[in-house]
């Protein structure tokens, strides 16, 4: 026999559910626009029937169900679709520190333009030019030694320039990885309190959020692999080396590397290995700053040294205004970009300048067979000037090319991102329709809460009233 | 699927964002003029702006050097037009000397004469142009004749014999000097046989003034006029190589012009599409931030 008053106990639980559900249709809303949510819904399930009917004789019990229950709160999300998007992050955001930082670097040379280093380069074989000439004109050889000053520290200030970004490269690489240690614990962290409330099958959506979240920026920074395990924990691992596992995790130390010019160097905090593996913006940094930055430096480099040391030979040999001969135009010893500089007897004086073969003052000959260097292949068997070119050629379409990857992962990346949010992006439209769906049910249910106790008024004030 | 703010959102920023960037690239077009602001704008052609503009700073070498030949040259002619005039008119008194029936007396005057004409033969070969003696070779700056004597009596050369040449086109070299021995020293050079002629007009050897003097005059005045054609004929190198650096400084400022410059109208025009574009997006946007549901709901 059923319990009288078991209806009322079903139109209760409903009421709680349509709640519940309203709740959550508004904490959805209220989401809409916090990054990594994933909007989440309730799991209604029907109630077994508890109480039984009695059938007419000879017919088994019907049983009816005991209405509705809230069995749990449901985050709508995709794990491929994590994973995709992870992976295009890192490859992404390795592409983007590469554009930014080489496009920065291009601006140091700031070419093509009429005072660029190219132009300059130029400027300084014809000044020699200009001292074949007039080689007893005091005018050409201070104008010389103008323009070969400009051109020394257009160098210096170009070989600055690197360094200043390589320095900054490596203060983003340590940051990054403060970053990341960050990150790693507080994923452990969650990873504990979501273990906690399956094992108590609460509900845990949000601190999932928070720590998809986090996987997702370490994935664009380090280009780890994030699993989730079914206990609910989340494993991380950057190049087969777990850094978070289900119940621990641990950190990259940053060292100064003393072999690598006390840039920074990334070990495990467990063993002191070096971290390999890493991809995403971080790997970026290191190529960056171990790569391509020291060889383009190499590469202007040989430009100085060829242009140093073939300039001094010839004016070794060639004689001064005073007549002495055997005087460097450049220091020697300044054979790099950072280092290049006159020597410091044409400094004191432009009468120094070598312009003569035979010693005479009227003989420009010397000045005329440097002048002639600029066009003679002298740099690495290109002319200095081509040589220069390529070099910033090569720049150039290393930057080309970063901009239209970073163009096509910020693409590729923005499909993912549209993807996940058509699937997991709360919609406001069908958030309002739900909550007036579940309005709807709640005042259904209160209906028949009415209606159960119009029931039992019937029953209890009514019944055998007979004669009173 | 389901459309949902977020999607909308991204692809809207996304799109107002690409549509910000090749407007902000045009326009930089259009307020430089240039079509390469960055080597990776078009590494290719970036590398080849280099060259050309390169090659342009490296013909106003050439130009500034041409310049100074011209100079160079035309002072040096201008020297030999005196020396030339200043034979002539030796000649004109030797014809005269060679008269024997004349008081010595006269012949003193001539050999005056001649006296001065030595004088200004010695100031011509120590012209300084301000920068350099003309005839001291690389010497430049050495005073080159040095004369015993007013008339001279005898004359040394200070000078050496280095050419001074300078590079008036690619791989193009032109010597801009003579030197003293081109025109001053050496054999029957002018001033050897005009001091020759003082003498003789001075002692009265008239047979030796009609038998030799004269000839040498002659000879001297053929090297002196054969060196200015040959210093004629530098000029006109130094001019057809103007003419054809002009040529290609022309035609490299063009290819330079073409490789480098932003094509005005189509910029424009481009620019102009693309404000369009963002102005529809912008609207749009406005529209549909607005439209849900909730506005239709009592």
């Amino acid at each position: 026999m059923r319990s009288t008053f078991g209806g009322l106990e079903t139109a209760s639980r409903s009421l709680a559910a349509q709640q519940a559900a309203m709740d959550l249709a508004a904490h959805n809303l209220a989401n809409v626009n916090t990054p990594g949510y994933t909007r989440q819904s309730v799991r209604l399930t029907p109630m077994a029937g508890a109480g039984l009917v009695t059938g007419a004789a000879g017919r088994p019990a019907d049983s009816i169900g005991g209405g509705v229950d809230v069995t749990g709160i449901v985050r709508i999300r995709e794990a491929f679709l994590d994973r995709q998007a992870r992976d295009t992050a890192a490859t992404g955001s390795s592409w983007k520190s590469r554009r930014d930082t080489l496009s920065r670097v291009e601006t140091i040379f700031g070419e093509p333009s009429d005072n660029g280093l190219a132009a300059q380069l130029q400027e300084f074989w014809n000044a020699w030019g200009e001292v074949a000439a007039h080689p007893s004109l005091a005018s050409a050889r201070s104008a010389l030694r103008g323009t070969a000053g400009t051109m020394a520290s257009t160098f210096r200030r170009i070989a600055a320039g690197l360094s200043e970004n390589r320095a900054a490269l490596d203060n983003s690489f340590r940051a990054l990885a403060s970053e990341v240690n960050n990150a790693v614990s507080r994923i452990s962290d969650l990873n504990r309190k979501i273990m906690t409330s399956t094992v108590s099958n609460l509900p845990a959506g949000d601190l999932e959020d928070a720590r998809d979240l986090l996987a997702d920026r370490l994935s664009a920074l380090t280009g780890a692999r994030v699993t989730t395990e079914s206990d609910g924990s989340m494993r991380v691992f950057i190049g087969g080396t777990e850094l978070v596992g289900s119940y621990t995790f641990q950190t990259i130390n940053i060292t100064d590397d003393a072999a690598n010019g006390n840039l920074a160097k990334a070990t495990w905090a467990n063993g002191g290995q070096d971290v390999t593996g890493l991809g995403g913006e971080m790997a970026a940094l290191l190529t960056l700053r171990d790569g391509d930055l020291p060889s383009l430096g190499t590469e202007i480099d040989a430009l100085v040294a060829s242009v140093v040391a073939q300039t001094n030979a010839p004016h070794q040999a060639g004689f001064g205004l005073d007549g002495v001969s055997g005087r460097d135009f450049f220091d020697p010893v300044g054979t790099t970009a950072a280092t290049i500089d006159l020597s410091d007897a044409v400094k004191a004086d432009s009468s120094v300048i070598a312009a003569s073969v035979s010693g005479e003052v009227g003989d420009g000959a010397n000045a005329s067979a440097i002048a002639a260097l600029g066009s003679q292949e002298i740099t690495a068997g290109s002319k200095p000037g081509d040589y220069y070119a390529g070099v910033l050629s090569e720049l150039g379409t290393s930057v080309a090319e970063a901009t239209n990857e970073t163009d096509t992962f910020d693409a590729l990346g923005r499909q993912i991102e549209n993807q996940r949010a058509t699937v997991s992006g709360v919609s406001p439209d069908e958030e309002m329709i739900d909550l007036m769906r579940y309005q709807r049910a709640y005042q259904a249910a209160a209906r028949v809460l009415t209606t159960l106790d119009e029931a039992l008024d019937t029953l209890i004030n009514r019944l055998g009233a007979v004669g009173r | 699927m389901r459309v949902t703010p977020t999607t909308m959102m991204n692809n809207l920023v996304a799109n107002l964002q690409a549509t910000q960037k090749s407007m902000d690239q045009l326009q930089q077009e259009v307020s430089t003029g240039r079509r390469i602001l960055a080597v990776s704008d078009d590494p290719s052609a970036a590398s080849r702006v280099m060259w050309y503009r390169s090659a342009l700073l490296e013909m106003s070498r050439y130009k500034n050097n041409q310049d100074t030949a011209t100079s160079a040259l035309e002072t040096v002619e201008t020297a030999l037009n005196q020396v030339e005039s200043a034979l002539t008119r030796a000649k004109e008194i030797a014809v005269a000397g060679a008269n024997s029936v004349q008081p010595q007396a006269s012949r003193d005057a001539m050999a005056t004469e001649i006296g001065q004409i030595l004088d200004h033969l010695v100031a011509v070969g120590n012209i300084y142009d301000g920068e350099r003696f003309i005839f001291a070779g690389n010497r430049s700056q050495t005073k080159p004749f040095s004369a015993v004597g007013s008339p001279p009596t005898a004359v040394s050369y200070l000078g050496d014999a280095g050419a001074h040449e300078l590079q008036i086109g690619p791989g193009e070299t032109l010597q801009v000097n003579l030197v003293g021995g081109d025109v001053f020293t050496g054999a029957g050079n002018p001033v050897d046989v005009l001091m020759a002629l003082r003498g003789d007009l001075l002692a009265g050897r008239v047979p030796d003034i009609s038998s030799s003097r004269l000839a040498e005059i002659d000879a001297a005045l053929d090297k002196v006029l054969a060196t200015t054609a040959d210093v004629g004929a530098r000029q006109n190198r130094v001019e057809s190589s103007r003419t054809a650096l002009a040529d290609q400084e022309h035609r490299l400022a063009v290819i330079l012009d073409r490789e480098e410059s932003a094509d005005i109208v189509e910029v424009t025009a481009r620019l102009k599409i693309a404000e369009q574009n963002q102005q529809i997006a912008l609207a749009t946007t406005a529209k549909l931030i607005r439209s849900t549901l909730i506005d239709y709901l009592a």
